[in-house]
């Protein structure tokens, strides 16, 4: 597995068109610039290699504007992204393995041919014996050769993990990966998600999957990023309205009781001060 | 070696998705083209056949089957070759796979490349079948027939360059198809697929001041004729060809930063 790469973002700004209509009823306006709309705003990160970062916040909070900024899918209506000293639209740069939230795999062809393409595309060296060991990593065996529209959700999510892992890229764009997983694949595939040395990013909604695999969170609200903590610090993001509603207030409140245990001093006077035993 | 790598892949993709249902493909490539000649054949035979002196001006009894199947052969080529990157881009759009050829690191020209030699492979069944018609009609020597298939490749990339233009249109704003639909037909009308151009000039004059400029100035004009030309061993029409060889070098450059001004601007919209 390659190391990981470093993710810069600087002044990112990703625009929308908003939707031609020739009159507009008040609550179909959107602040927009001219006939665009502002998805994200001003977005600086640093990841550093190896790093990874949960980017967390509500639905439409633009974490996945700014996944599919990183990627490469989105243009930049201005500002910069680089992908270990490439621009994340140049060719140079580094394999970007981006797992949307819908698989992205072609439907008409098998789960095999899927894989082989994506092998080629990359240049994969050996590709034949890695597909083998992926197929195997993601339980495929039996249905690679299948056309994957035959395929269940879960298992066009298993091949579009598979497909992402397979060229062993730099830095892992997840958002919100194991969501049409079961659960024993899910913990399996955190499992892996664990083992890889990539820079991850990942988008979620799950507190426990942000504890389990990250050590940094990112938390969006309205295209802006709001906070930028490191794990240890999570209760700087508890306070805020949107931070506890992004996160589930139920399950932040148990993370926090279980982290912070009632000996530490800190953590009592946290609850004190907002309330949140 | 790059390039040839990732033209194959994706060529190898969208040859697979192509030929998912063989039936349809083969019916594309050669029973549907044989659907658009048969009603052309009666007409010209109907006009043509037995009479001592044609009344169709530049087209004998001997020579409007191989003329017709000419034609044929680059309109579908040129059809499917301008169309090749619309249709495949708005499918990916749609299944929203379009997204997995544009993170992966490829080179612009390479997805041209993949692109255009699926479409190539799947014009070969037709390439083929009318070929065969037409030699069995009317045989040419083997220099006719290496120049034909050259004026043939040099019309796919023209209709390649134009099509990556109108794909571009379609990941980015779909608006713009109608008209681009619009000025594709204009062209298509304005080259003589299925009519010798000198019918052109049978139109009231005010009429065929105004046609026949256009179509000599169309570099698929410059195509057809060069390869009928090359095929019934007429002399050979070179300023044609060389016209049609630099039309299409500089429209494939063209396009493909067209495309990439309209990529970056836009992205994927819809």
């Amino acid at each position: 597995m390659s190391l990981g790469g470093t993710l810069i973002a600087e002044n990112l700004n990703v625009d929308y068109p908003l939707p031609f209509r020739l009159f507009f009823k008040r609550h179909q306006r959107r602040k927009g610039h001219g006939n665009r709309y502002r998805a994200l705003h001003d977005i600086n990160i640093v990841v550093e290699p190896g790093e990874r970062v949960a980017v967390v916040g509500m639905n439409g909070a633009g974490k996945t504007t700014l996944f599919r900024s990183i990627a490469g899918i989105l243009p930049p209506a201005s500002g910069m992204l680089w992908i270990s000293g490439h621009l994340s639209n140049s060719v140079e740069r580094h394999p970007v393995g981006y797992m949307a939230a819908r698989p992205l795999v072609y439907r008409r062809i098998t789960g095999y041919e899927n894989l082989r393409f994506i092998a080629r595309l990359y240049d994969v060296p050996n590709f034949e014996q890695k597909i083998k060991e992926l197929t195997e990593l993601v339980e495929l065996e039996d249905c690679i050769d299948s056309y994957v529209e035959q395929y269940s959700t879960g298992m066009m999510a298993r091949l579009d993990f598979a497909r992402v892992l397979l060229p062993d890229p730099p830095l892992l764009l997840l958002d919100e990966p194991f969501g049409s997983f079961d659960i024993d694949f899910a913990q399996k595939a955190k499992d892996i998600i664990k083992n890889v040395k990539s820079t991850v990013l990942m988008a979620t909604h799950n507190i426990r999957d942000v504890e389990e695999l990250t050590e940094r969170l990112i938390l969006i609200d309205k295209g802006r990023v709001v906070n930028d903590v490191k794990f240890e610090n999570l209760s700087e993001v508890a306070p805020t309205h949107i931070g506890r509603k992004a996160l589930g207030i139920m399950d932040f409140t148990e993370i926090l009781l279980k982290k912070y245990s009632p000996k530490n001093s800190k953590h009592k006077s946290l609850h004190r001060k907002h309330d949140l035993s | 070696m790059t390039y040839l790598r990732e033209i194959m892949a994706i060529a190898r993709k969208e040859n697979q998705m192509d030929s998912r249902f063989l039936f349809q493909f083969l019916f594309n490539s050669i029973i549907s083209p044989v659907g658009r000649l048969i009603p052309l054949l009666i007409v010209y035979a109907a006009l043509i056949q037995g009479k001592s002196e044609s009344p169709i001006p530049g087209v004998t009894s001997d020579t409007y089957i191989p003329f017709l199947a000419i034609g044929i052969i680059f309109n579908t080529v040129w059809k499917c070759s301008e169309q090749a990157f619309k249709e495949r881009f708005l499918r990916e759009k749609f299944m929203q796979t379009i997204d997995l050829l544009f993170i992966a690191p490829v080179r612009t020209l390479s997805i041209i490349g993949g692109v255009g030699f699926a479409d190539i492979i799947q014009n070969i069944p037709t390439f083929i079948f009318f070929l065969i018609v037409a030699l069995i009609i009317h045989p040419t020597n083997l220099v006719g027939l290496g120049l034909a298939f050259v004026a043939f490749c040099l019309v796919v990339i023209f209709g390649l360059s134009l099509g990556l233009i109108g794909g571009g249109l379609s990941l980015a704003t779909e608006n713009g198809l109608p008209i681009w639909a619009y000025f594709v037909s204009g062209l298509t009308f304005l080259t003589p697929f299925f009519y010798p151009i000198q019918v052109v000039s049978m139109l009231p004059k005010f009429l065929a001041d105004i046609i026949i400029p256009i179509i000599r100035l169309n570099p698929l004009n410059a195509g057809v004729t060069f390869a009928r030309a090359a095929w019934l061993q007429d002399p050979l029409p070179w300023i044609d060809f060389l016209y049609l060889g630099l039309v299409s070098i500089t429209m494939l450059f063209l396009s493909t930063h067209i495309f990439r001004f309209i990529w970056r601007k836009y992205g994927v919209q819809g």
